[in-house]
């Protein structure tokens, strides 16, 4: 474009006035002679006049084809119709108000659960080349293993991670990280302050971790292999970003500090990126540990360095250029086997054999984080991104209704610009601005509410105290979303009553007449939208009524405990520098001490409580015939003295454990009831014996018969569980389980102050009811069950909104024809009927599109209901009923309305 | 009385109106009786189709506008060729005559 031209288009644009006169300027003089030579041609003034105009044809048009022709229209009319929006916009607080906020709720929602799905599965790990990063394994499985591998295996030896390292051709490096991480008590040592000990998450990592992943540190360095060499050489740590922020505020002296976690001091030497939060979605370690510090790691000191069998580990691989995944697996499973055959030597057993040539290495990309979270919340997430869809779009239907109304009103006013040349284009442009307009001011309220939203969100899919680590400020994505949400829903509601109102009858409406057609077929497409509405919310509503029985099936499984007045304090020995009899002697005592606390009725250490984890090992006893291996896999749990008085589980049979059970006494085992039929099924368990390995048959005795209880979910069958007294075991757990007599809220600082009193050094991380920790093993799904409640009567609301608004609409143009029935003596029941016969019908079109559809889709989440079928004819019946209740309500009151009609009125209005 | 019209070929007003400016400069309401009178009263364009074009070509720098006085010396907008107006005029004359001339032929010969 030449500066010429460019010039003269932005005079155009901003010289507006000027230019314009000057384009009349030039039409007023074409005209003018025209006059000049009719007037020549002997016609009278009024007569050249005329015949002028004629000849001329339509000024405006000619003039709006002028202004096209300067090619700066498109932007002029952009702020024109933005200009002329914002007014009607301003002159309709009432409408504006509805239709911003009904938006900004939506798109608000849309963004709000977007957010969490970014987070937890469409984000890449901030590394370099994410896609080039595979997982050996899919990330399912975490902990420590020390089993022959017999299928998809996901754990891995630190011995097998050299091997492959060492003896490969498809992978530029390889990396390994414990596959889970410690929560620790550790002492910053920060010049004097700060002596109290803090909770630390810690992922132990191979020294070759990071420059797999590619990443710089934000500060000093990350771990190396020299870190890694061998076993307890370097006592360093990385930070992250965020404990550094949190805790250093970001100081940049925190490079030489120390911090010190049971009996081992480590240096600070590297903060990591601020993106960078570890490679598993759902975790944030506080600080990176090299691997080679295992042993000295708190809880289990674990050992694996140069165990083959000991597999812990998750392993992440960056491929080489050119490689694909499948090479990559070949060459893997080749090693792994070679590396299987290695461990269990010349004469295996055929069992072991089978179990070998079942074991096999998959791959997976792992761009976007180990999985962690995302199984769980993954379809859940998908689902609600559905129903808040849903719901937007009946938001946009309702919009898309009051448009319609309104444009009836201005139905002259368009016609009238019609007449005088504007073109529908135009009308149609400057009415989807309006749209724009609204939708924009809606969008940017619903990215502030998704905010806020968000936090919600991982409020309430967080499981206890502590929120979900996940990353869901506001960022390009997310806006971007909100965006192009906002910009197809004022497309939606804006395209269908622009398209249909521009459409007018020129004669009919400027007559006078209300344009009986027009007005017709917008009733129709009026009506059509309330009917998707009803539908689709009654699809909504039957999914949320599936999920709230589910929720409250799984609430009425009784865990087997007594959950009342039971509190859960969650504590760390690690800190205490104790050896294990030390602590089991420390254990004796607190529990002593606690439970002659006023308002303790019972307390006891236990390793585990419910949805903790599990401990399964074989146990042997005297006579196992008729028992598969995997029959003899046992849980086993660790509990003091009073646990099952403080839990509430009943004795069935014998004893439970007692003082006199010492270190030194008989080892003496309390068992369940499923545990006792299956190995005893024909004589009473009581006084048997079994051991924990197939040379000791006869180690520990059975002197308690107890009742089964749920241990990791509230949806397990029910399992052989075989308890030890931990004073003849003593081991680092970390729950003290309390029943109560008196309020939680007197008793917890009388807890707190009598463990500090035994040992300064004992950290009590979390308080609470254990009723709250085995709701919250249902967190998943209350999330979805809220959720999914909350928008389906959003949803209902919605659509009886736009009942309502299409029924009252109608009531308001028939006010003439009403008025005539009334002169003609219908009753107000035959008023009333005929309105409430119109909403009902359309209510029951919606309904049954809407049981038809809602048979088909439940289907999709059948995985997620229990105890409840996705046809549930009592869901079906009851969400049907509540629709058609409200349905009424929002009929009633335009029906009400219209037996008000004053006959005299309705017949003179108009 | 009038002689019937003929309607203007798509695009063949903007060459017209390029080759009745070629003289000198012309205001609109003298560009439309010059077509009229040259055309033997056979051609004739509306305001409405005569005003965008002229906007057209001036957007496109195939033509200048200036304001002066007019013959009843009232002011008026007179557009005149620049020189890239003219370079399009030659161009588009000649394509105008070989498709004028092959319609010719075929019409004589086929």
């Amino acid at each position: 474009m030449s500066l010429n031209r460019l010039n003269r288009r932005l005079r155009a644009l901003f010289r507006r006035n000027e230019v314009e006169q000057q384009l009349d300027d030039e039409l007023r003089f074409h005209l003018d002679r025209e006059i000049e030579s009719n007037l020549a041609s002997g016609l009278s003034e009024e007569q050249a006049r005329l015949a002028a105009i004629r000849s001329f044809g339509s000024v405006d048009r000619s003039k709006e084809e002028c202004r096209d022709a300067r090619g700066v229209t498109l932007i002029e009319d952009l702020l024109r119709d933005v200009r002329y929006s914002t007014r009607l916009l301003i002159k309709n607080p009432t409408f504006t108000l509805i239709a911003v906020l009904t938006l900004a709720l939506g798109i608000g929602a849309n963004t709000a659960i977007f957010s969490l799905l970014d987070a937890v599965l469409l984000k890449s790990l901030p590394v370099k080349e994410p896609d080039k990063l595979v997982l050996f394994g899919n990330g399912g499985g975490g902990g420590l293993t020390d089993g022959i591998p017999d299928e998809s295996t996901d754990l891995f030896s630190y011995p097998f991670y050299q091997d492959v390292r060492q003896h490969n051709e498809v992978f530029s490096d390889l990396g390994a990280l414990l596959s889970m991480t410690w929560t620790v008590h550790g002492k910053v040592n920060n010049g004097g302050e700060g002596n109290e000990p803090e909770r630390l998450e810690v992922q132990l990592v191979s020294g070759s971790y990071f420059s797999v992943l590619g990443i710089a540190p934000r500060l000093g360095r990350l771990i190396n292999d020299a870190d890694d060499k061998s076993s307890g050489i370097s006592p360093v740590a990385v930070v992250s970003h965020a404990w550094w922020q949190k805790r250093m505020a970001g100081d940049q002296s925190v490079i030489g500090k120390s911090i010190s976690i049971d009996k081992t001091q480590y240096t600070i030497v590297g903060v990591g990126p601020q993106s960078f939060t570890g490679t598993t979605v759902g975790q944030a370690p506080d600080l990176w540990i090299p691997l080679a510090m295992e042993n000295q790691m708190p809880p289990a000191h674990w050992n694996g360095r140069n165990n083959k069998i000991a597999q812990s580990l998750y392993l992440i691989g960056r491929l080489k250029d050119g490689v694909s995944t499948g090479q990559a697996s070949a060459t893997v499973n080749v090693l792994f086997k070679r590396f299987l055959d290695d461990i269990v030597g010349t004469a295996p057993s055929a069992k072991t054999l089978q179990d070998i040539q079942r074991a096999h290495v998959e791959l997976t990309p792992v761009g976007k984080g180990i999985s962690g979270v995302r199984r769980e919340f993954a379809l859940p997430l998908k689902i609600l991104m559905i129903v808040v869809a849903v719901v937007l779009l009946i938001s946009c239907a309702n919009i898309a209704n009051l448009l319609l109304a309104r444009a009836a009103v201005r139905q002259k006013e368009l016609a009238l610009r019609i007449a005088l040349g504007a073109r529908r284009l135009g009308l149609i442009r400057q009415l989807i601005t309006e749209s724009l307009l609204l939708a924009g001011i809606g969008g940017a309220a619903g990215f502030v509410l998704a905010w806020w939203g968000s936090n919600l969100l991982i409020m309430m899919a967080s499981n206890g105290p502590r929120l979900l680590p996940l990353d869901v400020t506001p960022n390009l994505r997310l806006f971007t979303f909100s965006l192009i949400a906002s910009v197809a829903s004022a497309l939606i509601f804006g395209a269908i009553p622009a398209l249909h109102a521009t459409r007018v009858d020129l004669n009919a409406t400027l007559k006078g007449g209300k344009g009986a057609l027009q007005a017709n077929s917008q009733s129709r497409i009026g009506k059509a939208l309330v009917v998707a509405q009803v539908a689709l919310s009654l699809i909504l509503m039957v999914g949320a009524g599936l999920f709230v029985r589910t929720l409250i099936n799984l609430q009425r499984i009784p865990t087997g405990f007594n959950e009342k007045n039971v509190l859960l304090f969650e504590i760390d020995t690690a800190t205490t520098g104790y050896n294990d009899t030390q602590i089991g002697n420390l254990f004796v005592e607190a529990e002593d001490r606690v439970k002659h606390l006023p308002g303790v009725e019972a307390a006891s250490f236990s390793f585990f409580t419910f949805h903790q984890g599990s401990w399964n090992s074989p146990i042997y006893t005297n006579d196992q015939t008729g028992l598969q291996d995997d029959d003899t896999v046992v849980r086993q749990n660790l509990v003091g003295e009073d646990y099952f008085k403080a839990m509430g589980v009943p004795l069935v049979n014998g004893r439970v454990f007692q003082k006199s059970d010492t270190h030194e006494a008989q080892k003496v085992a309390v068992v369940s009831e499923t545990m006792a039929q299956r190995f005893y099924p024909n004589s009473s368990a009581i006084g048997k014996h079994f051991g924990k390995s197939a040379d000791k048959r006869d180690e520990i005795e059975i002197v308690g018969v107890v009742k089964d209880v749920k241990y990791q979910n509230l949806t397990e069958r029910t399992r052989p569980m075989v308890y030890y007294h931990l004073p003849q075991r003593p081991e680092p757990v970390s729950n003290l389980v309390l029943r109560l007599s008196n309020p939680p809220e007197t008793v917890i600082p009388e807890v707190r102050r009598t463990l500090r009193e035994l040992n300064s050094n004992l950290p009590v991380d979390d308080v609470s009811r254990f009723s709250d920790f085995v709701s919250r093993s249902l967190v998943q799904q209350k999330l979805v069950a809220r959720l999914a409640a909350f928008f389906g009567l959003l949803a209902l609301m919605l659509a009886c909104i736009g009942l309502y608004g299409v029924l009252s609409y109608s009531v308001a143009r028939r006010r003439n024809e009403i008025g005539i029935r009334m002169a003609l003596g219908a009753s107000t029941f035959d008023v009333l009927k005929l309105v409430l016969r119109n909403g009902m019908r359309l209510t029951l079109i919606g309904l049954a599109l809407g049981v038809a559809g809602a048979m088909v889709l439940t289907r999709l989440v059948a995985t997620l209901l229990f105890g409840v079928t996705t046809t549930d004819a009592s869901t079906f019946i009851s969400v049907s009923l509540t629709l058609i209740a409200v349905a009424l309500i929002a009929c009633y009151i335009p029906a009400r309305r219209a037996t008000r009609v004053d006959p005299l009125t309705a017949l003179r209005y108009d | 009385m009038k002689k019937q019209k003929a309607d203007l070929l798509q695009g063949t007003l903007e060459l017209l109106l390029l080759r009745l400016l070629r003289s000198g400069p012309l205001n609109g309401w003298d560009i439309m009786q010059r077509l009229q009178l040259v055309s033997d009263e056979i051609l004739s364009v509306t305001p409405g189709a005569l005003y965008p074009a002229l906007h057209r070509l001036e957007d496109r720098e195939l033509i200048s506008a200036s304001w002066g006085p007019s013959e009843n010396n009232r002011k008026a907008k007179f557009y005149q060729l620049t020189t890239a107006g003219r370079k399009q005029l030659e161009t588009q004359l000649k394509q105008w005559e070989r498709f004028s001339g092959a319609v010719a032929l075929v019409l004589r010969d086929a």
